[in-house]
């Protein structure tokens, strides 16, 4: 097999994969949905229920559609690997940065936002 | 003729040049471009977390959820989640050659886009009312800067749908467009999930 038959193979691998049926898009929409009515359920009890669980719970939910519309939809799931660390690249990348970022000014999402005073706009 | 061989083996059946990747220059592009896209939008979801508390900063209000209509945000939600379905749909179509579809598919996603955007100027309008404006505290800065920002890329991918749409009457939305419909999906989704990043951040998770 020469140089070119490996690329080319390549390349009909990258075409060839399968795409989900349009049942199966249909299903993974309606299940993202579903997650969302949930997210809302949880905003709504959210004074029955310990504020950390509700937080804990909505972000799990964020990262789980996240991940769906990504793999499923974005094709990730099934495309070449290189567009998947691609994006982890840029996404790690920003929640690193802004991480530190936030670190800096003392934010701290599980109380009450910011605690450093010398922020400009904060009094 | 060895040369004029090897010039087609170098296309692929979408008339595409080959690459060492295997993946097409413009599908790694638009790759690229989320990535960094994350890279803005992160430096607005962190803006407004830092001064999401200052909503009561000359205004009556002691909390975002005195001003958020989260029925109403939640149905744009759910119209903005459908779109991202429809777009999978028109992507399908085009695979199968079914242009028909493919095009139905792809108004009816720029149509759900546009009834999100007009929601989102009816949020816009509605806070304005009732004495939100851009300049009145930091939590409104924050707040209209990152909304705004990601109803424009709405509004981006509107046009891209509609370019898609009426940039092909002529030479048809085959399989042969394919790359096209799928490049401005992965724009479409990108900015859907952007939008399930800011509903929860922003709408949904309570502050304290």
């Amino acid at each position: 097999m020469t140089a070119t038959d490996s690329h080319v193979d390549t390349h009909e691998q990258e075409h060839e994969y399968e795409h989900p049926s349009d049942r199966k898009y249909v299903t993974i929409a309606l299940i993202l949905g579903a997650l969302t009515a949930i997210e809302i359920l949880l905003f709504v009890l959210e004074d029955d229920l310990p504020r950390s669980l509700v937080k804990v719970g909505l972000i799990g939910l964020m990262i789980v559609k996240f991940w769906i519309v990504g793999a499923y939809f974005m094709h990730l799931k099934f495309d070449n690997k290189v567009l998947t660390q691609l994006f982890m690249f840029g996404l790690v990348l920003a929640i690193v940065v802004y991480f530190i970022m936030l670190s800096s000014f003392e934010f701290s999402f599980w109380n009450d936002g910011i605690e450093d005073p010398g922020l400009p706009g904060n009094s | 003729m060895a040369n004029a061989t090897v010039a087609v083996d170098a296309h692929d059946d979408h008339g595409h040049h080959e690459t060492n990747t295997g993946i097409s220059n413009n599908k790694l592009a638009m790759w690229l471009f989320l990535a960094s896209d994350c890279l803005l939008f992160g430096a607005l979801i962190s803006t407004f977390l830092l001064y999401r508390t200052n909503i009561s900063d000359n205004t009556p209000f002691t909390s975002p959820s005195d001003v958020f209509d989260i029925p109403f945000t939640s149905l744009s939600s759910f119209v903005l989640l459908m779109s991202s379905l429809t777009m999978v749909l028109a992507l399908s179509a085009v695979n199968r050659d079914d242009q028909r579809a493919g095009r139905i598919w792809l108004l009816t996603t720029a149509l759900l886009g546009m009834v999100f955007i007009g929601g989102q100027v009816y949020e816009f309008t509605v806070f304005n009312a009732e004495g939100l404006g851009y300049t009145t505290n930091t939590w409104t800065s924050a707040f209209f800067t990152l909304t705004g920002f990601h109803g424009v890329h709405v509004s981006v991918g509107i046009l891209l749908l509609l370019g898609t749409v009426f940039g092909t009457r002529n030479s048809g939305l085959g399989k042969e467009k394919s790359e096209t419909v799928e490049l401005v999906g992965l724009y479409w989704h990108f900015v859907d999930i952007v939008w399930v990043i800011i509903f929860t951040v922003i709408y949904l998770i309570p502050i304290g």
